[in-house]
């Protein structure tokens, strides 16, 4: 049997984006009112929601690339 | 010497014995009981043996007890037991025995003093866990237990190299803090880094520790990349080459997890990241950072077994083992789905689970070492561990449509296990004091301020929302499949390369045989062309013409002796 091969998506109810978009944009405003412990890079407000955003699409991104360079059939080296 | 029988690994050593003839009853006991035994004896055992063995004029020290490897012992110890209770059904008796054998020699490297008991120790450990692969007993555990015994007992001759090398310069065997800086100690750490999967030998823990079977991968997960975290730790702190190998290895890990179609080969990329931010932690060498690098280790060995263990109840349980066959299963094993979420957020170090509180010491200590850009990597390896583990690997399995799959929940002796090791990942994430005191050394740090844990959130927040806007707009395709990896070279032409070159070689042999069959022909053709029966030699001449040149000879000789004498 081949197992089924497809493109899982994701549909956000109106409530999760509610929730999501309150929850991010409180961490936001902390983030700019709290005192950081660290300096330089470390304790730059709003540095933590940039990094991990961007580690996010990056590491999908490069994951994307990995996959399309280096995909091969899981039968391949049998 | 009647102290060695108080050594832990003895008493793993003998339930590895005594399992394979114990009826199921007993043979449960010592699942349990053993490591449970083992946890009391690694604080009971004395620093060091009373009286020390010699081998070949070798002073050992099959026993040194400190600080470093008594915390190890201990975690050791508690995976045992979460192990021996995973695998209570286990009626695989090989896989056991291997396993208790391959737990017994991983205490005996941490409990080493020596070099030369390191490396007994070690290769021993190769041939348990490679029986362990082998016990699953399929055609690619055997496939893929002969390349991991391959790549480990490379590992191995690297290191007796080393260890030769060293002990014959030196004339030390004492197995103490080095750095790389001589051939023999090169050779050392390039077979310790072997174990921990790191460049360009990462792909054997993808490729081998998911062919064990569901119980097999749970052991197989805590020992060998973790004995290597600690030999490391004990010989080579602040060998910056750790820091490159470390940030490679957590993007690879991450990388690869990402585009990985089995969740259970998926985790094997997953410890290769995690053993990754320990060696950055060793490599930067200060007491917060291997603090933090061995903290880790341990936090990592529990939550690590954890989701190995849900995905081997979710394995057992549907039969399927790629993403693209599961999904939406939460509703039928709740008890299994909140255990690897929970070790999914320990392992992204959410605050209150351990992963927080281990991991925070490396980032700090790259912090108080002015290395910001070490920092800012090892948050973006952070984040991305989040999206990996924390959520990919939950959400794909856990979430998403209903596939009509109807699950039961997991046995109740592995629901025991996984719930040990889940409340051990929030009980450390709520007691940091309680474990930072078991460490080495006690770092001054508290992990719970506002902002660190404000921060925190806002770091995997972001990250997470990034995988769901991803989701959203572009999709994720779920095949089966699998990702090249430097293992390719002695998979492909490594492999075939030498069969091509013998099957060439026998060609040649041929050739060159039919080449040599025909030049004696050629010779014996020409030979009697020029001097067969019929030619000036070898001919046949009339009597007369024989008679002459008789009678010429006879008149020569005649000629020299009447004028030339």
């Amino acid at each position: 049997m081949t197992p089924p091969s497809e493109t899982r998506r994701f549909e956000p109810t109106r409530i999760q984006l509610i929730v999501t978009g309150v929850v991010l944009a409180a961490l936001i405003i902390a983030d700019f009112s709290v005192t950081h412990g660290h300096t330089g890079l470390a304790g730059q407000p709003g540095i933590h929601a940039l990094i991990g955003l961007g580690a996010g699409f990056a590491s999908i991104v490069v994951a994307k690339l990995v996959k399309a360079l280096l995909k091969r059939p899981d039968t391949y080296y049998d | 010497m009647t102290e060695l029988l108080l050594h832990p690994g003895a008493v793993m050593l003998i339930a590895a014995l005594l399992i394979p003839m114990a009826p199921a009853a007993l043979r449960a006991i010592l699942l349990v009981g053993a490591p449970a035994i083992a946890l009391a004896l690694v604080w009971q055992l004395p620093d060091t043996l009373a009286t020390a063995p010699s081998f070949l004029g070798m002073t050992l020290e099959p026993i040194r007890a400190d600080a470093l490897s008594r915390l190890f012992g201990t975690v050791f110890a508690l995976m045992g037991i979460a192990g021996g209770l995973y695998a209570l059904r286990q009626t695989n008796r090989t896989e056991l025995s291997a396993a208790y054998a391959y737990m017994a020699f991983a205490f005996g490297v941490i409990f080493a003093g020596d070099l030369i008991t390191v490396l007994i120790f070690w290769e021993l450990m190769a041939l348990g866990s490679a029986t362990v692969i082998f016990a699953s007993g399929t055609e690619a555990a055997r496939r893929a237990g002969l390349r991991y015994l391959a790549v480990h007992l490379f590992g191995g001759v690297l290191l007796m190299a080393g260890v030769a090398g060293e002990v014959a310069s030196s004339g030390q065997v004492t197995f103490a803090s080095m750095l790389p800086d001589s051939v023999p100690r090169a050779l050392i750490l390039a077979g310790f880094l072997i174990n921990t999967g790191a460049p360009p030998f990462s792909s054997w823990v993808p490729d081998s520790y998911p062919e064990a079977s569901t119980t097999g991968m749970v052991f197989l997960s805590a020992f060998t990349t973790k004995t290597a975290v600690y030999v490391l730790a004990r010989g080579f702190p602040g060998a910056e080459i750790l820091i490159v190998l470390g940030l490679i290895m957590i993007f690879y890990g991450i990388f690869y997890g990402l585009a990985e179609s089995q969740p259970r080969r998926m985790l094997g990329y997953s410890i290769v990241n995690q053993v990754g931010f320990m060696l950055v932690g060793i490599g930067i060498g200060t007491e917060l950072a291997v603090s933090g690098a061995v903290a880790h280790a341990f936090a990592h060995i529990i939550y690590k077994a954890l989701l190995i263990m849900a995905v081997g109840s979710v394995l057992s349980a549907t039969g399927r083992q790629t993403f693209s066959e599961l999904g939406g299963i939460g509703r039928q094993m709740p008890f299994t789905a909140l255990c690897c979420i929970i070790g999914g957020l320990a392992i992204s170090a959410f605050p209150f689970t351990s992963g927080f509180v281990a991991k925070a010491l490396v980032s700090e200590a790259a912090y108080q070492e002015g290395l910001d850009w070490l920092w800012l990597l090892l948050a973006l390896g952070t984040a991305g561990v989040f999206l990996d583990v924390g959520i990919k690997l939950q959400y794909f399995v856990f979430f998403g449509p209903d596939r009509g799959l109807r699950p039961a929940e997991a046995p109740l002796h592995e629901r025991g296990a996984m719930g040990f090791f889940a409340l051990l990942c929030i009980g450390i994430g709520l007691m940091p004091g309680t474990f930072y005191a078991l460490l080495p050394v006690t770092p001054e740090y508290s992990p719970y301020t506002t902002d660190h844990v404000l921060l925190q959130f806002e770091l995997l927040f972001f990250a997470g929302l990034a995988f769901f806007v991803w989701l959203r707009f572009a999709g994720w395709p779920l095949g089966r499949n699998l990702t090249l990896d430097v293992d390719w070279l002695w998979r492909r032409p490594l492999r075939d390369g030498p069969l091509r070159t013998l099957e060439g070689l026998a060609g040649a042999r041929e050739r060159i045989a039919d080449q040599l069959l025909l030049t004696k022909d050629r010779i014996i053709v020409w030979a009697q062309r020029v001097d067969g029966p019929v030619r000036a030699i070898a001919g046949s001449h009339p009597t007369g013409r024989m008679v002459f040149f008789t009678i010429a000879i006879l008149a020569a000789i005649l000629i020299q002796e009447l004028f030339f004498t």
